[in-house]
């Protein structure tokens, strides 16, 4: 038996609010921290919460953030025993990991090794089929001809999607409805992937009609104790990136058996691969309760604040803990999985069309009271940055049943000002009091089959604005502009955190 | 005066909004230091508090919502439409909105009547109607069809005239 051995002092390779969250456990545990950044990024907000910082200097993405050596010799110059790489960035790069062991520190994460072969994504399927993990049915190779693809599909059932091996973006795709469909069909996703990639070689899948995103949070100690913290969903997405996750997933509450028996899998996984630390295996769900594997993330992610308010399990302190030498027992990681958690993530973009916008934040006003969670790294002054992922802030919120989460989803959303930077906070106010997700009834098209739903909720929202503002200039009106009651000086006390923020710019 | 909010991609019209909001935002932001001001609505007994700030590029109130961060600008270029003050220089017509030029609906030469609109440009997928406050003849139109303009840029210049040369009867 290995014995604890405990980490007095962490280096968070990371930035804005992941290094924030991560930063506050550490604090909390009594565990020093170091900070990152980049000579552009110097305003970010962790710096605030780390105990010391170090310059990355200027530079790009690579040479900073990305930058190996870099970050190796601010680990050995600050004497952390340990990294906690957040989530993107390093956090998946197995060589990162194995030059923060080669100088003597623990990387919080799993070992090098089930990081390579859970990047390679063929690699991963082959693991999961062994250890009996439901893949989506489908072939391994390319399709011969269209006896072949007949053959196979009638096994499968339809109907089937045709897909270019060497493609993306949609390019040499087919979905395919009948049999009688399938050989023309063949043919043009051949002809479109040639053209396109330059091979013609196709595959073939079942095609999901109503495809769900489902995810199981793992935890492990690495000797094949630890297993499952519950699932999530998280099928409301644009562009194949999540905006709103749950826990538990309301596709699994309509399939029991479904679920218990994917939990099963996850913890079975963790146990066969002797997983280390946070993990989470993502899955295709069907509306007859199908679960098919996608592909496991070796690290913390986004939206795990939801999966700790139903557990009461901080994912970081695990993480950290295991990183010790924690040993856990084999199997699920906690009994209960209580009540109902709601994320939504506040993108710096356009609620429809998903533009990225930007600019100076002039002033916030975050959702406050119970069971509600804000996970943010700006605040009024910052210039929201470009070269970085859009996320202004991650809104969660707790409920005992579904319904109250989203009840308390929408009066945080209505309390929740951002001035300065354009934000989909309209879209998530609006899908708050949509019929459809109301009712847990969603899949990953939802988005696109509810818009013209979702954008009157907007419409008929916009018009309460416009007689809220209306109403204001008419008043303003018989007041006079003198003595305007309607427009008043904010206390100096209410800016007190502002003006914290701008001196502690200053001292940079 | 009349004003809209513009969402970026939901942009709309609204009623009657005075100007009184903006001119009075306008100075009060200037002159302090900081954003803090609130438009308060008060009915019924419920207070609803909305953070805006003036932008003095776009010459819109920036106001953060639970929808998200709108703007409630001024539409039909009314404000910037007017003539240079009286003996100061030429009478010219500068745009109040950053956009692109749709249509240019009169040529240097053209008696323009007060009130006739003179340009359209589009602005967050809107056309809004540039109309002249005065009645003048044009000298010359700075801009093209096709053209991006920013807010403040001099659209087109009328020929210094007589006040009032044309009233009826």
């Amino acid at each position: 038996m290995s014995s604890i051995s405990p980490i007095k002092k962490v280096l968070i390779a990371n930035r804005g609010e992941i290094a924030i969250r991560v930063a506050r456990t550490c604090k909390s545990l009594g565990i020093k921290t170091v900070g990152i950044f980049s000579e552009q990024d110097k305003t970010s907000l962790h710096l605030d919460f780390c105990d010391e910082v170090f310059s990355l200097g200027d530079g790009t993405l690579t040479e900073t953030y990305l930058n190996i050596p870099k970050i190796i010799s601010v680990l050995e110059k600050s004497k952390a025993m340990a990294v906690h790489p957040g989530y993107g960035f390093l956090s998946e790069r197995a060589p990162f990991c194995e030059a923060v062991k080669k100088s003597g520190a623990r990387f919080i994460g799993p070992e090098p090794e089930i990081m390579i072969s859970m990047g390679d994504k063929i690699e991963a399927k082959r693991q999961m089929k062994k250890m009996g993990v439901p893949l989506l049915p489908g072939t391994e190779e390319g399709l011969k001809d269209g006896r072949e693809a007949k053959k196979l599909a009638s096994q499968i059932g339809y109907p089937v999607l045709l897909k270019a091996s060497a493609g993306g973006g949609g390019k040499g795709m087919r979905i395919v409805r009948a049999e009688a469909e399938l050989e023309k069909a063949l043919e043009s996703a051949s002809r479109e992937a040639k053209s396109y990639f330059g091979d013609s070689t196709v595959y073939l899948e079942k095609y999901l009609e109503n495809p769900h995103h489902i995810e199981v949070q793992v935890l492990g100690d690495g000797f094949g104790g630890g297993g499952h913290v519950f699932d999530r969903e998280c099928s409301i997405q644009r562009r194949h990136q999540k905006l709103i996750e749950e826990s538990p997933a309301p596709l699994l509450v309509k399939h029991p058996e479904a679920k218990s028996k994917i939990l099963a899998v996850a913890t079975q996984v963790v146990e066969q691969m002797k997983y280390k630390s946070a993990g989470t295996l993502e899955f295709l769900g069907d509306d007859e309760g199908g679960f098919y594997f996608l592909e496991m993330n070796t690290r913390l992610q986004v939206e795990h604040p939801v999966t700790e308010w139903v557990t009461g399990i901080d994912l970081v302190e695990r993480q950290i803990r295991i990183a010790e030498g924690l040993r856990l027992k084999p199997g699920p990681i906690c009994s209960e999985q209580k009540g109902h958690a709601i994320e939504v993530r506040i993108y710096a973009e356009t609620p429809f069309e998903y533009l990225p916008t930007g600019g100076k934040i002039l002033h916030t006003q975050f959702p406050q009271g119970p069971f509600v969670r804000v996970d943010s790294a700006i605040y009024p002054g910052y210039d929201v940055p470009t070269d970085f992922d859009p996320t202004l802030l991650k809104l969660s919120v707790w409920g005992e049943t579904r319904l109250q989460a989203i009840e308390r989803l929408r009066s945080a959303l209505d309390e929740l000002r951002i001035l300065g930077v354009q934000s989909n906070q309209g879209l998530f106010t609006c899908v708050a009091q949509e019929q459809n997700f109301i009712d847990g009834n969603y899949g990953t098209p939802y988005l696109e089959k509810n818009r013209e739903k979702i954008l009157q909720i907007f419409n008929s929202e916009m018009k309460s604005l416009e007689s809220i503002f209306v109403d204001c200039s008419l008043r303003s009106l018989k007041t006079g502009s003198s003595q305007n009651p309607l427009l008043q000086t904010g206390e100096i006390s209410l800016w007190g955190r502002k003006s914290r923020f701008e001196n502690l710019r200053g001292d940079l | 005066m009349k004003y809209q909010i513009l969402f970026l991609e939901n942009e709309k019209e609204i009623g009657v909004f005075e100007e009184n909001i903006l001119d009075k935002t306008t100075s009060e932001i200037q002159m302090g230091s900081t954003y803090g001001k609130h438009i308060f609505h008060e009915k019924n007994g419920t207070r609803i508090t909305h953070p805006i700030h003036f932008d003095e590029k776009t010459k819109s109130l920036g106001v953060a919502t639970k929808l998200g961060y709108c703007k409630i600008q001024a539409i039909r270029g009314g404000k910037e439409a007017n003539s240079g003050s009286q003996g100061l220089g030429k009478p010219v017509i500068k745009s109040s909105m950053p956009g692109k030029i749709l249509k240019v609906l009169c040529k240097p030469g053209d008696k323009i009547e007060k009130g006739q609109a003179v340009l359209i440009i589009e602005a967050m997928k809107m056309e809004n109607e540039i109309k002249s406050s005065i009645a003048a003849v044009v000298k010359q139109i700075s801009v093209q069809e096709g053209n991006r303009v920013e807010s403040g840029a001099l659209l087109l210049e009328f020929e210094a005239e007589k006040k009032e040369e044309v009233k009826n009867g």
